[in-house]
């Protein structure tokens, strides 16, 4: 097992003795949501591995080298932004897809932009959550804010990168 | 995360899964038994990779739900304005478990509360771009530590910057 692995199964006993030691219901309570959680996802995650693991074989690494790789320089991080922005559904749809686009060689800053842009402008969760709940004057200014954010990270990713010589095999 | 209705495990998108498994595995085979076989085999890789780290941090994500309740995270964010506000908020974002169902009604509770907008958008954001609980479940078992920290690290003052933006904007409309 890996050092990442480890230290989260430490993390999840740590704050389960936590919650064991507060004595009033909050580990049976920690432990349910734990489980429904687990049921609601686990067979999710299994199909997507399995999606992911076909689509690596089959996905064209020309194309994905072309838009999103290295060459593609600010233009990948361009296309990052408003590919991560497009793309619907939850983080179990989009971590296989960055997850595919990395195996396939697509570049890391670009990806960035993507994960970025992804988590912002989520429009499934602006429908369902936001505009309901906190009205079109919010989300307004709260897109104008956020903007140039996903190319932003993605330019900073690359910085970072060059300057300290951070390589992605 | 926190959705309390009851949830099948066999729901639609479930469904929309499984038929993906079927079309690219088949599609793989198509291509060859050698290419179906080489995706199984990534498939696994992966697999063992990334399932203790979920199993792992669906507990630890449950265990936190139970210990950081929701009325923590509004006294927080409620009482504060300007920068010390939004400095508050980014913190509370990362780590306010939970999806969309945790954060959106938390948010508008503390809009209804008269919560300045730049705080509340350094929230939402933070929870967005820095939430624990999804870097922890999602981000470092599929893409490793390296790649996480970094984007960590190119994340970590946009929800200040966009809180900051957002005051202004709010100024003017």
């Amino acid at each position: 097992m890996d050092v990442a692995s480890i230290i989260i199964i430490a993390l999840a006993f740590t704050f389960g003795i936590k919650a064991y030691r507060k004595n009033d219901g909050s580990y049976e309570a920690g432990i349910t949501l734990a489980k429904k959680q687990a049921l609601a996802t686990l067979p999710k995650i299994v199909l997507a591995i399995f999606v992911s693991g076909f689509f690596s074989q089959i996905v064209p690494t020309e194309l994905v080298a072309t838009w999103l790789g290295k060459e593609a320089g600010w233009k990948g991080i361009l296309i990052g932004s408003v590919a991560g922005g497009l793309t619907p559904g939850g983080p179990i749809i989009c971590f296989p897809v960055v997850y595919i686009l990395f195996k396939t060689g697509a570049a890391v800053p670009a990806l960035v932009s993507f994960l970025a842009a992804w988590s912002i402008f989520a429009f499934h969760r602006v429908l369902a959550y936001e505009l309901p709940l906190l009205g079109v004057r919010f989300v307004g200014i709260r897109f104008a804010s956020c903007l140039i954010l996903p190319p932003l990270s993605g330019l900073l990713a690359q910085i970072i990168m060059d300057v300290f010589k951070v390589e992605f095999s | 995360m926190a959705d309390t209705e009851r949830r099948s495990p066999f729901d639609v998108p479930f469904f929309a899964f499984l038929v993906l498994t079927l079309l690219s595995g088949g599609l793989c085979y198509w291509r060859g038994k050698a290419v179906f076989l080489q995706g199984v085999d990534a498939a696994w890789d992966m697999m063992i990779q990334v399932l203790p780290k979920i199993i792992g941090a669906l507990f630890m994500a449950g265990f936190i739900q139970v210990l950081v309740p929701k009325e923590v995270v509004v006294r927080w964010i409620g009482g504060e304005a300007g920068a010390k506000g939004i400095a508050i908020a980014c913190l509370a974002g990362i780590i306010t478990p939970g999806g969309p169902i945790m954060s959106f009604p938390l948010i508008a509770a503390l809009n209804e509360m008269g919560a300045d907008i730049s705080a509340l958008v350094a929230y939402l954001l933070s929870w967005e771009l820095m939430g624990l609980q999804r870097i922890l479940i999602w981000e470092i078992p599929l893409m490793g530590v390296k790649f996480t920290a970094l984007r960590a690290i190119t994340s970590f003052f946009l929800p200040a910057l966009a809180g900051l933006i957002a005051q202004r904007i709010a100024r003017r409309v």
